[in-house]
């Protein structure tokens, strides 16, 4: 007969056990919290079309994500998207021509959008909007190719 | 031909009674404040039910995590995208396996424990006695399996999860050699809170529910002979595991509805 | 491989550019400009085939009032703008221009009874010197393909465009991605002036006569959305 105490230890043990479980699934897992160590700031930018990117979708420039988008809204009476993106604030001095696209990441991965950093001298303040845009396509990398064949390579 | 009917008939208002006669247990049991000795009853259920189920639950765990990454590596290897395995094992663990794998082996194992000791306690006048003595069974048998059942399962769901996206990480990254960063990274990045650990655990919690209703539903309305103990036992575990499979099917289309 | 209605598509990139000294507001620019280019295209049908650097640079002609191209190469050159000597931005300048237009030039003469539709302006603007125009292409199958010019103010009172967004393809955004790769590519070992030289050469390569349609074009107007 297992004696009360043991039985107790167990069942306390083994509840600890679950719980340790969950923080290991929300935080490796699923990545809540992951990449907050600095603060952030906030960028908008509007979009034709956001097909596929969610709240969370990552913000990335040269393929290091440097934000999450926070919310997406809609503008309805102009027809546009207008997403909502924490900016790392490690990340400073993107110029006002920032230009924001929704990409596609690799196989069976989601939309994200990406930033690539302009030429202009004035930079873009916590608030402000990119209007420098280009929503989610299917044809992003068959046009890259196109240019690709006529441009500079 | 007006025999079958009747056989029919009988049968189909037989599992009606049989329902309305479950719904009063549930109801029953849960019902009335606890009392000063029910959390030690409830712990020992913890323990007889969650925690005596933890091995199988981990085995289970790491060999269908292990297999998953190498089924899932296979295929996604044919067309470049094996750094996406550890984003497919999670997403298929925590929205399906996870919660229904848990829930048939917790039926196969803690179901029939239940439903068998409640039976032999129907069959050995165990529960007639303590009705005579005053004492509520539904208070102090049932109602603590139920309870630990419920509390049981979706722990039990948490632990597969984690040791199976342990065992696919170990088959994955550090055997087939998929980058780390890829596995862990596109992961995180694929995986939501709520979307996919929450809803999982919403099927969880609710098949927690169902199958420790079953459970000691069987047990309680077992015939009280060694037949009838046999018979319950089996109704536990083939009905638990229907109604998990099915109410998996309705809630995955319920959650996860657009499918077009 | 493109079809020829891709090609012509890209080639309205610069529909918008030609325009009036006399312009006003950018909607008017873009009007203006459109009917002066397509008044070049049609009578360079004519004359292509013989001279072709005539058409190029009746093209440049309508164009240079009013696209912007210095605000244009900037965005293209985006980061290394900063890094670039004033000789180097204007190098990259005349060549990117040059580069359009040959490249595009030629498939505008696919350009041929489309009906362009150059909407009016639908909101006001959120800025005193930035606005978008957007304008309607009806290709012969009936298909429609939106574009939108960016528009700025420049000081001496001009609207003119410095990026255009094509079907829902931002230009900007392609060319700076094809520039930093440029860069980036080791073949040119991050020199602004290689990458430069590099854009102006793939240029001259293109040889007018032979670019673009494999689908015989002595002239003749095929049907400009006519194959894919």
């Amino acid at each position: 007969m297992i004696r009360m105490r043991t039985i107790e230890i167990s069942v306390g043990a083994f509840v600890l056990a679950g719980i340790l479980c969950l923080v290991f699934l929300a935080f490796r897992v699923s990545g809540v919290g992951v990449g907050s160590t600095s603060g952030t700031y906030t960028l908008l930018a509007k979009f034709d079309d956001v097909a596929g990117l969610r709240v969370r979708s990552k913000v990335s420039l040269a393929g290091v994500t440097i934000g999450r988008v926070a919310k997406i809204g809609v503008d309805s009476e102009l027809g546009e998207a207008i997403v909502t993106m924490e900016i790392s604030d490690d990340v400073q001095n993107l110029p006002i021509d920032t230009g924001a696209r929704i990409q596609t990441e690799g196989f069976l991965g989601g939309r994200y959008v990406s930033l690539s950093p302009g030429g202009e001298d004035k930079m873009l303040k916590s608030g402000d909007t990119i209007t420098n845009t280009q929503g989610a396509i299917g044809l992003e990398s068959l046009i890259d190719q196109f240019i690709g064949k006529m441009g500079s390579k | 031909m007006l025999r079958y009917l009747r056989l029919l008939g009988q049968w189909a208002l037989d599992w009606i009674g049989a329902l309305g006669r479950a719904t009063l247990v549930w109801f029953w049991s849960m019902a009335g404040l606890p009392q000063r000795d029910d959390l030690k009853l409830l712990v020992r259920q913890v323990y007889q039910i969650g925690v005596l189920s933890l091995i199988i639950i981990i085995l289970s765990a790491f060999s269908i995590g292990a297999v998953l990454a190498l089924q899932g590596y296979t295929q996604l290897a044919r067309v470049g995208a094996e750094e996406s395995v550890g984003l497919g094992v999670a997403l298929v663990l925590l929205r399906e396996l996870g919660p229904v794998v848990t829930g048939l082996l917790f039926a196969g194992r803690a179901g029939s424990a239940i439903t068998a000791e409640i039976a032999l306690m129907k069959a050995t006048d165990q529960l007639s006695s303590m009705e005579m003595m005053g004492v509520d069974p539904l208070h102090r048998i049932a109602a603590p399996r139920l309870w630990a059942g419920m509390i049981s399962m979706p722990l039990l769901t948490l632990i597969f999860n984690a040791v199976a996206i342990g065992g696919a990480a170990l088959v994955g990254v550090d055997w087939l050699g998929v980058d780390q960063g890829g596995f862990w990274g596109g992961m995180q990045d694929g995986v939501e809170w709520w979307d996919d650990i929450g809803k999982g655990m919403i099927k969880t919690v609710l098949f927690a529910m169902v199958i420790s209703w079953i459970a000691v539903f069987q047990g309680y309305d077992s015939t009280p002979t060694p037949e009838g103990m046999s018979i319950a036992t089996t109704k536990t575990v083939v009905y638990s595991s229907v109604a998990v499979l099915a109410l998996d099917f309705i809630l995955t289309l319920v959650m996860y509805g657009e499918f077009k | 491989m493109m079809g020829k209605s891709m090609v012509a598509l890209f080639a309205c990139l610069l529909l918008g550019g030609a325009a009036r000294a006399d312009a006003a507001d950018p909607t008017t620019v873009i009007r203006n400009g459109t009917d002066s280019l397509l008044k070049v295209i049609t009578e360079g049908k004519t004359y292509f085939d013989k001279d072709p650097d005539r058409f190029y640079a009746e093209i440049q002609r309508v164009l240079d009032p009013t696209v912007d191209f210095a605000k244009f190469a900037q965005g293209v050159m985006a980061v290394y703008y900063k890094r670039a000597t004033p000789t180097q931005r204007e190098r990259f300048q005349a060549t990117f221009k040059t580069g359009l237009v040959r490249t595009y030039g030629k498939a505008l003469l696919d350009f041929g009874d489309e009906k362009i539709d150059v909407l009016p302006s639908d909101r006001p603007r959120e800025q005193p010197d930035r606005d978008v125009v957007k304008m309607e292409i009806h290709s012969k199958e009936g298909k429609v393909y939106p574009v939108l010019y960016s528009m700025r103010l420049g000081d001496d009172g001009q609207w003119r465009m410095y990026n255009i967004v094509i079907n829902g393809i931002n230009m900007g955004i392609t060319y700076r991605n094809q520039f930093a790769s440029a860069m980036k590519a080791p073949e040119n070992h991050g020199s602004l002036d290689e990458v430069i030289s590099q854009w102006a050469e793939t240029i001259a390569h293109i040889d007018p006569a032979k670019q673009g349609n494999p689908e015989g074009s002595n002239g003749t107007t095929t049907d400009a959305a006519g194959d894919e």
